[in-house]
């Protein structure tokens, strides 16, 4: 029993440093970098940070002694982080610059066109089987 | 850890990063903290949300916006209206059970060709 005991201190620790990691992600400075100054401009750059984790443990059933025969624990995790815009000061004003990232934008794109050209195809065809009307009847009712 | 484990379920904050002064000018960039906890684990989201221009005594607030986020919610939510338009016309253009057996009297079978 004092093993066990024993056993479980280090998976603790371990989800206590974990979590204070966690915690630390919600300081103001992960998200908002050093201001940096060119001639008449100071520029402070944003980025947006998310973090998440799962972890759990188990153990077997208990035998005729009472001893737990078997057990195990897994967790797992992941963060990411992107820049969302600049703040940009000069002397005209403050402006907040949006930085778009045009990969997952163009990705979004081609995914859901993708997805429309093949819900249309699965259209076409279904035209050809009796559950449904055909294509046709389709552009018909477009037409009206 | 006990602590930690009895914080509530759902937290959300607001930070507020390094102030910077120049022409007669403090800028103060604020985020946005929100914390999911449950037993075994945590998922924490952090984003600018806003930066806030302080000259004299007027305090000005200007919204952070996610441009990336928009788009992708603008094109996925296009291409679903997209669907469901064309599933209402799909539908419209579908003959009713009733009129096709009006129409279809005394056939014994019906095609939709």
């Amino acid at each position: 029993m004092i093993t066990e005991e024993k056993a479980k201190v280090p998976s603790t620790e371990s989800v206590e440093q974990v979590l204070g990691r966690m915690v630390s992600t919600a300081r103001a400075d992960t998200i908002f970098g050093e201001p940096v100054e060119r001639g008449d401009y100071t520029v402070i750059p944003c980025s947006e940070v998310a973090v998440g984790l799962g972890m759990g443990s188990g153990s077997g059933p208990v035998d005729a002694q009472g001893n737990t025969t078997g057990g195990g624990s897994g967790g797992g995790g992941g963060a990411s982080g992107r820049p969302i815009a600049a703040i940009v000061i000069s002397k005209e004003g403050v402006r907040v610059q949006p930085i778009p990232d045009v990969t997952k934008i163009l990705l979004a794109a081609f995914s859901t066109g993708a997805f429309f050209v093949l819900w249309l195809g699965r259209l076409s065809r279904m035209g050809r089987s009796p559950k449904g009307p055909s294509f046709s009847q389709f552009r018909r009712a477009v037409q009206k | 850890m006990l602590q930690r484990l009895k914080a509530p379920a759902l937290q959300i904050s607001e930070t507020r990063g390094k102030s910077v002064t120049a022409f007669d000018r403090q800028t103060t960039p604020v985020g946005r903290v929100v914390q999911v906890r449950w037993p075994g684990g945590s998922f924490t989201w952090h984003r600018p949300v806003a930066v806030e221009v302080r000259q004299g005594d007027t305090i000005l607030r200007l919204p952070i916006h996610d441009v990336t986020f928009r788009a992708i919610g603008a094109i996925v939510l296009t291409g679903l209206a997209a669907v469901v338009l064309i599933s209402l016309l799909m539908r419209r253009a579908r003959p009713r059970e009733g009129e096709e057996q009006h129409d279809h009297r005394g056939e014994s079978e019906s095609t939709f060709n």
